[in-house]
């Protein structure tokens, strides 16, 4: 078929130009830019530096967007960070730039190939970026991982809810090659980062410990104590069948039986047992001391 | 004429220099609540200073300089500040304090809480049993069950050259405090104990990078120290005054370290395709001195095989990931990855003689450090068959090495396929669905001289397993500034060979989210997500005996809504609304009868309201209020006090209920 050739696009006269609709107190202001790093002209590497296109670096030539239309309207930029471009032509213009240690295995990682848009978490223009703050990461991440904002709230929860902890402190959305982009290469080591007390090695170890955590607990909320995934006993009566007392029935008449309740109430299997992440006393081998 | 624009841009230097917020003023909880205070540090009645703010500087030169600061005058405060020159150097400093409550109303009538040494008091009168102890309610004290993590951040990064960089970062963790710990006296007793909680972490993260348009490779090193000022726990026996049954003595969380060496790449060989990989190398050591065998003086003399363990896991971990992009008629992308974990146990075996309650010998055992090796590869295709279709599919193999486990080797391969619908650029229909199958090889029990299980149990992560998952999501946004989201999400496994053990487990969750933006000035938001988790237990009393079975069923609905609204030019006004209850039924069901406990319950609200006021270009005024009401019903703690199991000496912990409000007043000072 017949090929339209565009003319090239143009550019603007940069950054004082845009600012003419977008300064502050206007109502597309897009002033913001300047109280961030990317605004801060004498970097060499930012969009406003000596040889850069200001605004259009990001949001291309865009010459045409200063005219109004006969309706009153006007063209959009050539780049508008929003659902009108797509998330991959969105991203070739960030990675242009942010194409270094903390991105490199960004291309082929989950968000990625679900074709998440790096505006779609980050608000470059805000004077902090709200997924970059503590306080308020966790409300980016939820407006797509509903469900793990409803088990922030159960019983047993990270404090993340209280801004006392943030998604990243556990998963790097750029990274591509572990799984449940965690910060670590294993589930254990992540957890590890805080709980280093429980990495050992020890002398008796409890097997399923060394090797995954989230087999006994779930770490985004549970609504049993410590994050568990299922109540003591019955926690540990999935695991241990070695006839007495770990493997008797406890029922609520058990509750009432004052010479078996000790197995069941209180702490239960942990009353006794409570080294369960691993022992080093010489004679812990029950996991008792 | 870009750099002539800039210098006449007024809007572009106007930001530099100084800038920021101080707000400052006073809080006041209406309640005492250990829980509310649980992470929020305000767990007393009564006023705080309410201390927060955030100062910048920017300078046309590339100088930067930020700092936050949030709660200062509270238990959870957090300072934050970072500087340099913008592509040259960054400097950065964290100071973060958390505070966690781990029991509430917890009573002891031991001495020396917080030491590593518990003591009874003079007056104490022992008994066989909680209820003969005479002494006890005259000698309880409240104990606070409190750990306060203290967490420095410091760091400096450098781009000492083009496409180099190195940072360094320093952590110094401490978390300082008192937790429960269960302390059992062979069959007979056990005491729940305040224990002390003294962890220091230091860690250093180093790392040299270097970035090129086509390639980016990282090397770092990464050491971390793990320091327990505690090794041990002493307490005196409550339940018995015999000479060698006074002083019971438990090893508490050895110190150790670890360091890694690691290397990180990615290389763009050509414009569609890529290469991505990370290499680690590692040791994990703890050679704490051991404790005696016993702290039993009748069996001093017990020899121990050594003085400490030299415990020593070598930790590697290579994964390797390729892209490839092929642009045809329609774009398809394929990606493929693998990936090894090792942890390599070279701890010594020896045979260590036990006294495991500290009463008398039972004979010994040989230590097992555990290793394993994981690999996993997987493969997935993305194809964009249309504007408005896409499909996507993959298969995931993970193979698992273990060593003195039950079983030697467990293969899973998982296949999963995904539609991705979008008629309209403002809505889409995702489904996804995926399934895993589990294969043992023969589940062969450890001969480790321990207790023998039951022939047919299978250990839950070392069974046979079919599991699928389905996730289906709808996006809508069907007007201008309205989004609708719908979502349910299942996994359920079934593990069909296991006759004793876990049988099947169930998760389901339904989620609506519905975000509506009026303007720019206004944003509502709404959700409801229902979570339905569900899992069937089998076990047995003996080989021979009835299988009896237990079902449980946690069902938690949370939902809210919201808003925030710039009203006017000087005022802002945000709400929420939370609202989070759950019910956990567990029933044990023998030969005989069927035996429903009373449902475990936890109930939440929580409404937050702030509300902000622009006097003028310097002062505001900060409003925010947070009401809070709790209730739980725990019938494994209710209502039994420190004495009410005859046999166990507890804490006496209750489940949480409160009704709370908070209110805040703070004036902002802008310049």
């Amino acid at each position: 078929g017949d090929e339209t050739i565009e003319p090239a696009a143009e550019y603007s006269k940069g950054a004082k130009q845009c600012m003419t609709c977008h300064k502050e107190g206007k109502e597309r202001q897009a002033h913001e830019i300047f109280m961030t790093p990317m605004g801060i002209s004498n970097a060499p590497d930012s969009p406003f530096a000596e040889g850069a296109h200001d605004c259009e670096t990001c949001h291309g030539p865009s010459k045409t967007h200063r005219k109004k239309q006969k309706d009153g309207s006007r063209l959009s930029p050539a780049v508008t960070f929003d659902a009108k471009t797509p998330a991959e032509t969105q991203n070739e213009v960030c990675m242009a730039c942010h194409n270094d240690e903390h991105t490199m295995h960004w291309p082929g990682s989950m968000h990625e190939q679900e074709e998440v848009a790096c505006a779609s978490c980050h608000k470059v223009h805000a004077p902090r970026d709200p997924v970059l703050d503590k306080l308020t990461q966790q409300e980016v991440c939820f407006s797509c991982h509903a469900r793990i904002r409803s088990e922030t709230f159960r019983n047993s929860s990270h404090p993340l809810r209280f801004g006392e902890m943030s998604c990243s402190d556990c998963h790097n959305p750029h990274n591509g090659n572990n799984d449940f982009l965690l910060i670590s290469s294993t589930v254990n080591d992540t957890c590890y980062t805080c709980h280093a007390e429980k990495r050992g090695p020890f002398l008796w170890e409890h097997a399923p410990v060394t090797e995954d955590c989230t087999l006994c607990h779930n770490p985004h909320g549970s609504n049993h104590a410590a994050l568990l995934k299922q109540r003591p006993p019955l926690l540990c009566q999935q695991c241990h069948s070695p006839g007495g007392h770990p493997t008797t029935a406890f029922t609520s008449e058990v509750a009432e039986n004052s010479f078996q309740q000790r197995f069941l109430l209180a702490r239960s299997c942990v009353n006794c047992h409570s080294q369960v992440h691993g022992s080093n006393h010489p004679s812990g081998v029950t996991i008792t001391r | 004429e870009t750099a002539a624009s800039k210098s006449a841009c007024k809007q572009c230097i106007k930001y530099t220099g100084w800038r920021g917020e101080l707000d400052f003023g006073l809080g006041y909880l209406s309640d005492d609540s250990l829980r509310f205070g649980d992470y929020r540090g305000l767990e007393e009645e009564g006023f705080n200073l309410a201390l927060d703010g955030d100062v910048h500087f920017r300078n046309l030169d590339g100088r930067y300089f930020d700092l936050y600061a949030r709660n200062l005058g509270d238990d959870n405060r957090q300072l934050e500040m970072r500087g340099g020159n913008q592509g040259s150097y960054q400097f950065r400093f964290a100071w973060r304090e958390i505070p966690k409550y781990r029991g509430f109303g917890t009573q002891t009538p031991f001495l020396g809480v917080g030491s590593d040494h518990l003591t009874l008091p003079a007056d104490w009168v022992h008994a066989s049993t909680t209820g003969g102890m005479s002494a006890l309610q005259s000698s309880l004290k409240a104990a606070h069950l409190k750990t306060q993590r203290e967490t420095l951040d410091a760091g400096v990064t450098l781009n000492f050259a083009r496409n180099w960089t190195y940072k360094a970062d320093f952590q110094h963790q401490e978390k300082k405090g008192t937790r429960t710990l269960g302390a059992g006296l062979f069959f007979n007793n056990a005491t729940i104990l305040p224990a002390p909680v003294d962890f220091t972490t230091n860690q250093f993260d180093m790392g040299l990078s270097w970035a090129g348009k086509r390639a980016q490779v990282q090397f770092g090193f990464i050491g971390s120290y793990f320091d327990n000022g505690n090794d041990s726990l002493t307490w005196q026996n409550p339940f018995s005054s015999s000479p060698l049954q006074q002083t019971f003595r438990a090893a508490l969380e050895p110190d150790n370290e670890f360091y890694q060496f690691n290397l990180s790449g990615a290389f763009a060989i050509t414009s569609w395709m890529r290469l991505s990989g990370q290499a680690a190398l590692g040791e994990l050591s703890q050679d704490e001195p051991f404790l005696p065998i016993t702290i039993n003086p009748s069996y001093s003399d017990l020899p121990l095989p050594r003085s400490s363990l030299d415990g020593k896991l070598d930790t590697s971990t290579f994964n390797l990931s390729g892209k490839l992009t092929a642009r045809l008629n329609n774009r398809i992308s394929f990606t493929a990855r693998g990936k090894l974990d090792e942890r390599d146990n070279k701890t010594p075996v020896d045979f260590y003689t036990q006294v495991p309650t500290d009463l008398f010998p039972v004979g010994g055992r040989f230590n097992r450090p555990y290793s394993y090796e994981r690999e996993q590869y997987s493969a997935e295709l993305r194809l964009r068959a249309h504007r408005i279709l896409r499909f996507s599919g993959g298969g995931r193999q993970e193979n698992l090495d273990r060593t003195l486990q039950a079983v030697a080797r467990t293969e899973e391969t998982t296949w999963w396929g995904e539609v991705k619908f979008s008629p309209l650029i403002s809505s889409q229909l995702r489904f996804k669905l995926e399934s895993s199958k589990r294969d043992i090889s023969d589940y062969i029990p450890p001969d480790d001289g321990g207790p023998i299980d039951h022939p047919l149990l299978r250990k839950f992560h070392l069974a046979d397993r079919d599991q699928e998952r389905v996730q289906v999501e709808l996006d809508l946004m069907p007007a201008g500034g309205l989004g609708l989201n719908f979502s349910y999400f299942e996994a359920s496994a079934d593990y069909d060979e296991s006759a004793i053990g876990l049988r099947a487990s169930d998760e389901q969750s339904y989620s609506v989210n519905l975000s509506y933006a009026i303007g720019k000035k206004i944003t509502l938001y709404a959700f409801m997500t229902r979570d339905e988790i569900d899992a069937d237990i089998v076990n047995a009393t003996a080989v021979n005996a009835v299988p009896w079975n237990a079902v449980t069923r946690d069902r938690i609905t949370t939902g809210g809504f919201g808003l925030t609204a710039h009203t006017s030019e000087k005022t802002s006004i945000g709400f929420d609304f939370v609202t989070s209850s759950s019910k956990g039924d567990i029933s044990v069901q023998t030969s005989l009868q069927e035996d429903p406990f009373n449902p475990l319950r936890t109930d939440l609200r929580n409404a937050k309201l702030h509300f902000d006021y622009e006097v003028n270009e310097h002062w505001a005024y900060k409003l925010y209020a947070e009401y809070e009401k709790y209730s739980s019903q725990d019938w494994t703690i209710d209502g039994l006090g420190v004495d009410g199991i005859s046999s166990v000496l507890t804490m006496g912990e209750q489940s949480p209920e409160y009704n709370a409000w908070y209110l805040r007043m703070q004036a902002s000072y802008r310049f």
